[in-house]
């Protein structure tokens, strides 16, 4: 098979071009980088330079002709090396045998097919032709562009084409097409103008809100929430506290009811490991580290602190950390570091009000502890009515990951050790 | 109250070499004989890698290539200066600097043949990619230049750009923000007199470009860009200032393209002949030559020798760079713009993938 050199696209898309002057003829012996011939394009008049060595045996166009881009400009003998020719005329060896110059063959026939096919079979099997906007419009219109004729340039579909096949094949079998389902329902409220029911004020989303924004709404989008909501009586703790406040105090400790929550999450979730999880890609991941996150209100708005190994410090290192850390995060001096790497969460409202709520996961943990105020109500215990302290709690979970019971379960759990503190002592969730 | 003088301005334009290739003996810097030979052979590289690439894009082997003929002093000069920490931030005729500073020119190849992969540059050679837009990595320089400062890091940032781009907004910016914050940045205008079709004189009624930086508050010098030495003690001054706190500066480098803006361009169209007749007798390459011929440091069939040396490399490089383009799939395209792939891309790189297994297969069936 005779060697090809294609018309190269000299320009930066220019469609074609002038043969101005041949500088080989038919039979010429010519080496590589030779210029052959002398080409006007639009934009340039160039020299051409052989891709290879060889005989030319075919010039395909006369000086003055257009050549498109893509077309066979000339032809070599087949696989002979200008070296070989001048010697002797020895017979072709196979193509295989011969050294192509890298590309040349090739890649002209992938960009562009020959001329002659182009005129002869537009869009044949080729994609058919149209603007972005055009394909943008079948899309919105659930039409498929391969079945479009088009009558622009090239067989071009044009947008008037695309109208008229979508009226045309919708007429028979629907009457009333759905339009692109835009009710005012619909409606985008993040832009709406509200300035026309009254007065309003604009405060642009930046900084930790747009993060927190952020964060929620993958949170929102990305998981299934489900809320549990219980109470634990918590009277023997809250004595334990009242007990041993000046124990801490002298230490220069403020102690909460925080630590110990806290603790008694660690043992619940070496028990059901679930909610001390995340589902990553197709895997849940399990994680054998207690990390807590836990929810501080600061004048820039929620931050969530991380207090790293809960399960292996004291209640009162584990209080003066809490206390650390929340006075880092309103302070805005907190290292990033210590915003990463939660396991699970705690969120408490409790100190300004409320009885139950549903917290919102913190991405991408599997589950969030959520605590109301703890106050006081009447509880039948033994056919007796007593008074006794409670602590709501409200624990979200993620309901890809775990199921109602294993929460319910997880939340007893926490309950048992909250109401009865004194197991604190004795358990740390390995017995 | 009368009228009164409160500033006045000099501009001053530095040449070393003659057009016959003798130093001034005041100005002449001293460098190794290793370093001077260096240079030589890196313009020659230079010059090869037009040849070679212009070739390739005439055969259809390759994409739209900016030559550096002529300018070649320019580029390999700033190259020479500038310490190995110090950032280059290039537009796009700046092939030799990135060769010389290391960017293999098989990389080199594989950019103008389409594939990014070709801008992917060793991080250690603390240089940019190509920048086509016109003036932009003007400002990305000056950004570097303030990381470091910041850092305190004493390093120089060389950035270049053309005639033209000096009417560009960025050009004006990064200029006033880099005096502003004293940046070590070296502005390097190559001046090659003409901005594709635009003549130096349609640029600005500015005598010349050097001058801009006194508007800004600091020191612009035009610097004959066909003189190697020139530009070599031009750049390695400023590059020392800017190490050295002392703020940026402006080079003004006189040079000329003494072939075409793109391989889509045809000056012949727009420039006189005569223009063109009259810069072939300062050929940096000419010109350094003598000079090293004149120093014993060069017999004269050295170049002949060296150039088809460099000649059959840069096929070599080519031809791997073709090997390795053979391997890439039209798909390659969708790989670099986002670190992942929107969802919105997705569905066309499967109709990307799809067509071109098609026409693939076609070529096959018929080939």
């Amino acid at each position: 098979m005779p060697k090809e050199f294609r018309f190269p696209d000299l320009g930066e898309g220019v469609a074609e071009g002038e043969l101005v002057k041949w500088l080989v003829k038919e039979g010429d012996a010519v080496k590589e980088d030779q210029d052959v011939a002398e080409v006007e394009t639009d934009k340039a008049l160039v020299s051409i330079p052989s891709p290879t060595s060889g005989i030319v045996e075919k010039l395909h166009y006369k000086e003055g002709e257009k050549i498109p881009v893509g077309a066979t400009l000339l032809t070599f003998r087949d696989g002979e090396a200008a070296a070989a020719a001048e010697s002797a005329k020895t017979p072709a060896p196979s193509p295989q045998a011969t050294n192509p110059p890298p590309s040349v063959e090739k890649k002209p026939q992938e960009i562009s097919p020959p001329p002659a096919k182009i005129s002869e079979a537009p869009a044949a099997k080729l994609p058919v032709l149209a603007t972005p906007h055009t394909r943008k419009l079948a899309r919105e219109k659930g039409v498929d562009i391969e079945k479009v004729s088009g009558s622009g340039e090239h067989g071009r579909v044009t947008e008037e084409d695309l109208i008229n096949f979508a009226t045309a094949s919708a007429k028979p079998s629907q009457p009333t097409p759905l339009p692109t389902a835009k009710s005012p329902i619909s409606t985008d409220t993040a832009t709406e103008d509200f300035e026309k029911f009254g007065p309003v004020e604009k405060i642009s989303i930046k900084g930790i809100r747009r993060k927190i924004s952020e964060h929620l709404l993958k949170a929102a989008h990305e998981t299934v929430m489900v809320t549990h909501i219980d109470e634990a009586e918590v009277d023997s703790l809250l004595q334990l506290r009242k007990e041993k406040k000046k124990f801490a105090e002298e230490r220069g400790v403020k102690l909460t009811l925080l630590p110990f929550l806290l603790k008694a999450c660690v043992i619940a979730l070496k028990n059901y490991p679930y909610l001390n999880a995340s589902l990553s890609g197709d895997e849940i991941v399990l994680k054998n580290y207690y990390h807590f996150g836990f929810a501080v209100d600061t004048e820039a708005g929620l931050m969530v602190p991380v207090i790293r190994d809960v399960d292996q410090k004291s209640i009162m290192r584990i209080a003066t950390e809490l206390e650390t850390l929340s006075q880092q995060a309103r302070d805005r001096s907190i290292s990033l570091d210590d915003l990463k790497g939660h396991s699970f969460s705690v969120t408490n409202i409790g100190s300004i009000g409320g009885k139950a709520f549903t917290p919102i996961l913190h991405y991408p943990d599997s589950a969030i502890l959520g605590l109301g105020r703890t106050y006081q109500k009447p509880v039948v215990k033994d056919g007796e009515v007593k008074i006794a302290s409670v602590l709501p709690l409200c624990l979200t979970f993620d309901h890809r990951v775990t199921d109602g019971a294993t929460a319910a379960r997880f939340t007893n759990e926490v309950i048992k050790y909250l109401s009865d503190p004194d197991l604190l002592l004795l358990d740390d969730g390995e017995a | 109250m009368p009228r009164r003088i409160l500033e006045s301005f000099e501009v001053s334009n530095l040449s070393i070499l003659d057009p016959e290739g003798r130093a001034d003996p005041q100005l002449e810097p001293s460098l190794p004989t290793a370093k001077l030979k260096q240079i030589f052979e890196d313009m020659l590289l230079l010059r090869e890698f037009d040849v070679r690439a212009i070739a390739m894009q005439r055969q259809g082997r390759m994409g739209t290539y900016a030559p550096s003929t002529g300018q070649e002093a320019v580029q390999i000069a700033a190259g020479a200066a500038l310490n190995p920490t110090d950032w280059v931030v290039p537009s796009f005729r700046e092939q030799g600097l990135l060769l010389s500073r290391g960017v293999k020119a098989s990389t080199m190849f594989l950019f103008f043949m389409g594939s990014e992969e070709g801008n992917r540059l060793p991080r250690k050679l603390r240089s940019l990619p190509y920048c086509v837009p016109c003036a932009t990595q003007v400002l990305h320089a000056v950004g570097i230049g303030m990381a470091a400062k910041l850092k305190k890091d004493p390093v120089a940032v060389a950035t270049f750009f053309g005639d033209g781009a000096t009417s560009e907004g960025d050009f004006h910016e990064a200029l006033n923000f880099a005096a502003v914050y004293q940046s070590p940045n070296v502005f390097l205008c190559q001046n090659n007199q003409w901005a594709i079709s635009t003549p130096r004189s349609a640029q600005t009624r500015s005598a010349t470009l050097a001058q801009k930086a006194i508007a800004y508050g600091f020191s612009g010098l035009q610097v004959d860009g066909n003189d190697v030495l020139a530009v070599y003690s031009a750049v390695d001054a400023a590059a020392k200032r800017a190490r050295e706190g002392g703020g940026p500066s402006l080079l003004e480098c006189m040079t000329y393209r003494l072939g075409v803006h793109t391989t889509s361009d045809d000056p012949g169209r727009y420039r006189p002949a005569t223009e063109l007749e009259a810069w072939i007798p300062k050929d940096p390459i000419d010109r350094f030559e003598k000079y090293l011929l004149a120093k014993g440091l060069l017999q004269s069939d050295d170049r002949a020798r060296l150039t088809a040396e460099i000649g059959d490399r840069l096929k070599a490089a080519a031809t791997e760079a073709e090997e390795i383009c053979r391997n890439l799939t039209p798909d390659e395209m969708f790989t670099y713009m986002y670190a992942d792939i929107p969802d919105f891309l997705r569905p066309q790189r499967e109709e990307v993938l799809a067509q071109s297994i098609a026409i693939d297969g076609d070529g096959r069936a018929h080939g």
